[in-house]
């Protein structure tokens, strides 16, 4: 760290979410907790972004383009009906406010090309936000290759563009072939990770260490399982100790999820947890 | 050429010119109720460079100020410094007659820089939404 007083700001994806999608009231808790200083991200936060969020979006777009939809309402009923997981419920917060503000009627067919229009111009801004508003580490040691699947939308076309990155960043097999999370795993932070595991192994099961735990079983299968068990799938639900292990320690990893808890700790990160947008509206 | 000629070929760029009045009236006019009037006219030019240039570069930066201005009628809350900001960049741009991606990129961060929240529409995110979990 530069100046002990003053740490530098490494963002987990709970945070980076925040502040690209939460609320007014929780941005701006971040904004004055934050007061300007640098903020930095790493190409791996940015792939949990683009698979919890943005993946969804351009999959809404093509529902909305469907020749079987007739209009904005069609593709609400459509996607509130079949796609109920969390992460997806969000598309369902964001769209009715979007199409709002640009005065778009729900029940027009009319309006469903402009509809698309707006979700283009909308997904392209996220995706440049993305990759722009923050600083990047630049140091992804396990070099995921889907963070770096590029989105080149020209509006004119915006569904090609859309579905060339659909593709690419769903085509997991090529994307692991090229990433070394392998290499990050078992060998870089083997150690450290068998350390996760002991401590893990002592801790007691309840809400607080719900989700290190998880974590950890995770990370015990690919240890004793070897790369083979290091998959994209695999990647999903080992994120935070990613995340905790590739962080820059003369950072400090800002999050609001309780796994870093007990994964920063154990590995001399810096990391401070902050709270939840249900407390910080809850407090006001 | 004639007039019907004209009406077509409309730009982008002209369009956004157009919207460089309200905006230094809603710098001239911040907090007070006046400042209506121009909100709206902005808000109407906006909406019809997007109807009808809705693929056009200006129309991408010019949607970014609108969805930070419009939505929750957030033009109330920014600054005369601001609404400065923005008219110098809205200058610059159409200055430049035809702009590029990576100027639309720039100009979309440059508002972000001014304070402008170019994606305001609020996600509650579920406090047990956990990412580890995202994709079970």
């Amino acid at each position: 760290m530069n100046d002990n007083s003053i740490p530098q700001h490494f963002l987990d994806t709970s945070v980076l979410r925040s502040l690209l999608l939460g609320t007014q009231v929780y941005k701006q808790y971040f904004k004055s907790q934050f007061t300007d200083q640098p903020l930095y991200i790493s190409n791996y936060v940015q792939m949990e972004m683009k698979r919890s969020y943005l993946i969804n979006l351009i999959s809404f777009y093509f529902v909305l383009r469907l020749e079987t939809i007739n209009n904005i309402g069609d593709a609400i009923t459509l996607w509130s009906n079949r796609f109920k997981a969390s992460e997806l419920k969000a598309i369902l917060q964001l769209i009715p406010q979007l199409f709002s503000t640009h005065q778009l009627n729900f029940s027009s067919s009319q309006d469903k090309e402009k509809a698309l229009a707006i979700l283009g111009i909308y997904i392209k801004r996220f995706e440049l936000l993305l990759r722009k508003k923050f600083n990047n580490t630049n140091n992804d040691a396990t070099a995921c290759a889907r963070a770096i699947v590029p989105l080149d939308l020209d509006l004119q076309n915006a569904a090609a563009g859309l579905k060339q990155f659909a593709d690419e960043f769903g085509d997991v097999d090529t994307c692991r072939n090229k990433c070394q999370i392998d290499q990050f795993l078992l060998v870089q932070y083997r150690s450290e990770i068998e350390q996760l595991v002991q401590i893990a192994s002592q801790l007691p099961k309840n809400a607080n260490t719900r989700g290190f735990i998880k974590i950890v079983n995770n990370l015990k299968e690919i240890l004793a399982q070897g790369a083979v068990a290091c998959d994209c799938k695999r990647c999903v639900k080992i994120g935070d100790a990613v995340i905790a292990l590739n962080a820059p320690r003369n950072m400090q990893l800002e999050h609001t999820d309780n796994s870093f808890d007990y994964l920063c700790p154990a590995i001399n990160q810096p990391h401070y947890k902050h709270p939840s947008e249900n407390q910080i509206v809850t407090n006001i | 050429m004639n007039t019907e000629q004209t009406v077509l070929e409309v730009s982008g760029v002209e369009i956004t010119k157009t919207l460089l009045g309200d905006l230094q009236k809603l710098q001239q006019y911040t907090g007070e109720p006046i400042a209506a009037v121009y909100a709206d006219n902005l808000l109407r030019t906006m909406r019809k460079l997007c109807d009808k240039l809705p693929f056009d570069p200006y129309t991408e930066v010019v949607m970014a100020l609108h969805d930070a201005l419009f939505f929750q009628n957030r033009w109330i809350d920014y600054n005369a410094n601001q609404y400065k900001g923005v008219c110098e960049l809205l200058t610059s741009l159409v200055n430049q007659k035809n702009i590029n991606n990576s100027s639309v990129e720039s100009a979309i961060l440059t508002l972000e820089n001014l304070g402008f929240d170019t994606l305001p529409f609020g996600v509650n995110i579920d406090d047990n939404l956990d990412t580890n979990e995202d994709e079970e």
